[in-house]
């Protein structure tokens, strides 16, 4: 119904067909896959993002009678070798389904930038405005539905960079208002929208013949998206309404901090309906006074929410094609300060992968007895974001052209952890 | 004369390797304190003969890239394009029709001068000139607020202080946060000598210096100790927490003793894990000495150096994408990509070389962008409409060249601000229950809202001095003690901000840019309703009932322009489908959300 000129966008790729085709026969594909016959199969990720950076010890690398490790015990997995704190007895039934890193390293430990290395996977730097993973995995495996491929709930998570708004993130900051202007003003409907959107294309179609007809084609595709998306059935998913009880219940979503649990179950829905890429954030991991009371309060909300987030996409069918990433920043110092606190650790944290193809039930890396430092496995965040990469089925050799020309690889060298897959 | 200015550039650059402090010596103003004057030129070309030779400089690199420029803009598009670059809003119809209306050749110049001079422009750049030092919005946030150093650098702008004055205040700056812009701006970084030393490096040289703080940094010659001892030049700054009960009154002040310590990393970690720290002494990057006297006021004034390239390159590179879209270069780390021959390269150094000429002249820098034929260029390609409208793949490459070179103008997405003011400005609506204070001493509170805005809207032009009309017609900022500019003029206290936090732009607009999230709010939100009603009513009050007389008072007030012919009469269709006032309201919603709006072209 909107005008839109019949010209073709240009890609960030001179020629993103040949790139596509060749994504098939990547060496590198073929070595890891290849051989095996088993492949990735994510279409979707959930990004539990940890806000403030999670003590590792305290979470899931806990090092039963060292003096590092606090008051919590480690509890047995449903998995070999697999311990928890004791606060996550419900996602150590869920075991199998999950994967374990346990030797994230880098060298960051200032939270913006951190933030932005666990979100884009280079560190952040003024040459080139790196695009978030959400924003990379929505461009190369558009939405299907009529709902934006990315969505964030209670965080911005990080934007999309040299890729271009169109691949930003849709944020939601209240659950129970989630999307607003969804309904037409007082006084306003559908024939005089009609009216509206004609005299709004008469418009633009003068001034693209005049002015720049790219720029009123890309916002005509913005403003025909907005209305799919206003108009959709799908929209429903953001309406937590009709969930059972039972379902609210498992995930946490009920009590004095039901967000989380809720954000876990509208990212569920989200899937179900074509989104690509949804990150749940749960915030207040930033634990340099008073680290045990505040972890075990989170681990509190994590634990039901994620243990259900996993069983239910398990149940729907889901796991497989959806991959649920759980980390933060950064871990936390294994020397518990004066404050009874932990401060910032970068040397070593724990990041959790299930689904998509991921093989739960293991264990990868470790740290020394004290949590301190990596001692098997390192894994960068280049080598983790070679591997999400991999994991929807994209080339994390491939390269991208900033707009200044510049080429550009997300994962920079990063390899991929090829156990996880097997 | 290009050759010259290239080779000097070549100078520059070797001068920056091998760190260019090599430069001469600063002769220390008398109280040893305080900047060193910029050095007064003998005589600098005029701004519009400047502008001439960067024609000259891009005439010569479109030849050689065989490029047509783009045909001039006409007056109507220069007109709208200069008040929202200049002062951040769309033009007031009568400023419209005055401009159009002028016969006198040099009116655009004309306009430069007079927008450069309204309180508008104080405000809008120093929204532009807030993010640019301190990477965030004027607002209340957080518990920090960023009004304070907007306060401060709009009236800095106003004045037209050097740039450089202006940032070495800021570095050498000190006292209560909420009372001094200075002040203001050490404690966005916490006053923390590490990330002031990678906040200067990149806010006022364009260069990531913070990545020398772990290792040597790849591109600049910066090394870690480089880093360091810039960092060790603000290790004497301090914070004073103010205690509850008296108010914020977090205060930054400088000890006359202490250095710096840094982590060691090649030292073992000690019997608690801890890492054993080292004392940095204060240095500028390249020199071998230790900063004697005031280290503070040594950095600012080796910053702010005309001997110092990058701080005019940086400057020029941020008000050129101000003004195009785009970096003259994204970064000026990488000195080895420096191509000389690159036009961008070329563009930087002839603007750098009459910034630093002029002593930092901020005012003069935008009127020589205004003032050339690259920002004066349409940003259609002036080809048949047909050629165009077909959209075939050879136009849009054509119109990439051609943007690469800036040969012509790029269509960009206003700003939230702009978006903001420019609703005002269109339609009168301001979105919230705020009333000017001043109105109620101009005038009776019996005067209706509509007329108020009305007036705000029809407000004329006068040459040489506030384009707005009455301080009630100023359309709200986004804080509201920035409102009156007025109130700063007659010397009110500019950090008398309210206590609340006040966003408007972004509370009604959104913070996201042209996202899926802006693009309902544009379509269905409640402010730009509200703001469509208003609108149309607006176009009664000012042109009676006379439908055709509406729609053209509605052009000129949104889109700044008379309709065309074709588009009137499409317009008046629209108009009575929805029959009286409900089908104007839809003609006012369809120009507000129209590309040619949202957009500054």
């Amino acid at each position: 119904m909107l005008w839109l000129p019949p010209t073709t966008r240009r890609g960030f790729l001179g020629s993103s067909l040949a790139a596509g085709l060749g994504l098939a026969f990547s060496p590198g594909m073929q070595r890891i896959f290849g051989a095996e016959g088993s492949s990735p199969t994510a279409k979707a990720c959930i990004l539990v993002w940890l806000n403030g950076g999670p003590s590792h010890i305290d979470t899931f690398d806990p090092k039963p009678g060292a003096k590092t490790n606090g008051p919590f015990k480690a509890i047995g997995a449903a998995a070999p070798g697999m311990q928890f704190c004791e606060h996550l007895p419900k996602l150590a039934e869920q075991a199998g389904r999950l994967a374990l890193i346990r030797s994230m390293t880098s060298k960051e430990e200032d939270h913006d930038r951190a933030y932005r290395l666990l979100h884009t996977g280079s560190e952040p730097n003024e040459t080139v405005d790196m695009p978030s993973l959400g924003a990379v995995l929505t461009r190369e495996r558009p939405s299907d539905g009529d709902l934006p491929g990315f969505v964030s709930i209670q965080g911005e998570s990080a934007g999309a960079g040299f890729l271009g708004l169109e691949y930003a993130p849709f944020v939601i900051d209240d659950l129970d208002n989630p999307v607003a202007n969804i309904a037409l003003p007082e006084g306003i409907d559908l024939a005089r929208q009609s009216r509206r959107l004609r005299a709004l294309e008469s418009l633009n179609h003068g001034f693209a013949r005049r002015a720049d007809s790219e720029r009123v084609a890309d916002n005509g595709r913005l403003t025909a998206k907005a209305l799919r998306f206003q108009r959709s059935p799908a929209l429903n998913a953001f309406q937590l309404g009709d969930e059972p009880s039972s379902v609210l219940e498992a995930y946490g979503a009920v009590g004095d901090t039901p967000q989380f649990g809720k954000s876990c179950i509208m990212a569920r829905r989200l899937i179900e309906q074509g989104v690509r890429f949804v990150e749940v954030r749960l915030d207040g991991w930033d634990t340099h006074d008073n680290n045990f009371a505040t972890v075990a309060e989170l681990l509190g909300q994590l634990d039901p929410a994620l243990a259900a987030l996993l069983a239910d996409l398990s149940d729907r069918g889901l796991l497989d094609e959806t991959l649920v990433v759980c980390l933060g920043e950064f871990g936390r110092t294994p020397k518990i300060n004066p404050q009874n606190g932990r401060d910032h650790w970068a040397h070593a944290f724990s990041a959790l992968i299930a689904g998509g193809g991921v093989r739960g039930g293991q264990v990868i890396g470790a740290t020394d007895a004290e949590g301190a430092e990596v001692i098997d496995r390192p894994v960068s965040v280049s080598d983790l974001f070679a591997t999400l990469l991999t994991a929807k089925g994209l080339d994390p050799a491939k390269q991208y052209v900033t707009p200044e020309g510049r080429p550009i690889r997300i994962a920079d060298k990063g390899q991929v952890v090829h156990e996880l897959f097997r | 004369m290009f050759r010259r200015i290239l080779s000097a550039s070549g100078v520059w650059l070797c001068l920056a390797n091998a760190g260019w402090s090599a430069a001469p010596e600063q002769a220390p103003s008398p109280a040893g304190s305080g900047p060193s004057p910029p050095s007064a030129p003998a005589i600098l070309p005029a701004p519009a003969q400047v502008a001439a030779q960067l024609d000259a400089l891009l005439g010569d690199v479109w030849a050689k890239a065989e490029i047509a420029p783009a045909p001039r803009a006409d007056d109507a598009t220069f007109l709208r394009r200069a008040w929202l670059d200049l002062a951040g809003e769309i033009p007031p119809v009568d400023a419209v029709r005055a401009f159009l209306n002028d016969p006198e050749p040099a009116k655009r110049a004309r306009l430069v001068d007079t927008l450069l001079a309204s309180d508008e422009f104080g405000d809008h750049w120093g929204r532009v000139l807030t993010n640019w030092t301190i990477e965030r919005r004027d607002r209340l946030e957080d518990g920090y607020d960023g009004r304070v150093l907007h306060a401060y650098l709009r009236g800095a702008l106003q004045a037209n202080r050097p740039y450089s004055t202006v940032v070495y205040e800021l570095i050498t700056g000190d006292g209560v946060k909420d009372r001094s812009g200075p002040a203001n701006f050490l404690l966005r970084y916490d006053a923390s000598a590490p990330v002031l030393a990678g906040a200067v490096g990149r806010q006022f040289l364009g260069l990531s210096l913070q990545c020398a703080q772990c290792h040597n940094h790849p591109f600049a010659k910066w090394t870690e100790d480089d880093f360091w001892g810039l960092a060790a030049c603000f290790g004497r700054l301090h914070v004073l927490e103010g205690a509850a009960d008296v108010g914020p009154l977090t205060a930054v002040y400088e000890t006359r003793r202490g250095e710096l310590e840094r982590p060691d990393m090649k030292a073992e970690l000690d019997e608690d894990g801890e890492r054993p720290t080292k004392r940095v002494a204060p240095r500028l990057p390249g020199e071998k000495t230790v900063v004697a006297g005031d280290r503070r006021e040594a950095l600012a004034r080796w910053l702010t150096s005309a001997d110092n390239p990058y701080f005019a390159r940086n400057a020029v590179n941020h008000v050129w994408s101000q003004f195009f879209g785009q970096r003259l270069a994204n970064s000026l780390d990488n000195l080895d990509a420096f191509q000389e021959s690159d036009h961008r390269v070329q563009v930087m150094e002839f603007l750098s070389r009459d910034f630093t000429a002029s002593g930092c002249d901020l005012k003069r820098l935008l009127r020589v962008v205004t003032l050339s034929q690259a920002y004066q260029l349409a940003s259609g390609s002036g080809a048949a409409p047909k050629a165009v409208a077909t959209g075939d793949a050879d136009a849009g490459a054509a119109r990439q060249a051609r943007l690469k070179y800036f040969a012509i103008f790029p269509v960009r997405p206003l700003s939230v601000d702009q978006l903001y003011q420019s609703i005002v400005r269109g339609t009168g609506h301001i979105g919230h229950d705020e009333t000017p204070a001043e109105e109620d001493e101009t005038d009776p509170s019996s005067e209706p809202p509509l007329a108020i805005a009305a007036q705000a809207v029809h407000s004329a032009e006068r040459p040489g001095g506030k384009m707005a009309g009455p301080a009630a017609m100023e359309p709200p900022k986004s804080g509201k003690a920035e409102r009156g500019a007025t109130e700063l003029n007659q010397a009110d206290d500019p950090y008398d901000m309210p206590a609340e936090y006040t966003d408007w732009s972004v509370d009604l607009l959104g913070e996201q840019g042209l996202t899926i999230q802006r693009t309902l709010t544009l379509l269905n939100g409640a402010y730009v309703h509200e703001a469509t009603q208003a609108g149309a009513k607006l176009a009664v009050a000012m042109r009676g009932r006379w439908r055709p007389a509406q729609i053209e008072w509605l052009f000129l007030a949104t889109l700044s322009r008379q309709p065309t012919a074709e588009e009137k009469r499409e317009m008046l269709r629209i108009q009575s489908e929805g029959k009286g006032q409900r089908g104007m309201e839809d003609v006012v919603w369809a120009l507000l959300n129209s590309t040619e709006f949202n957009t500054n072209h």
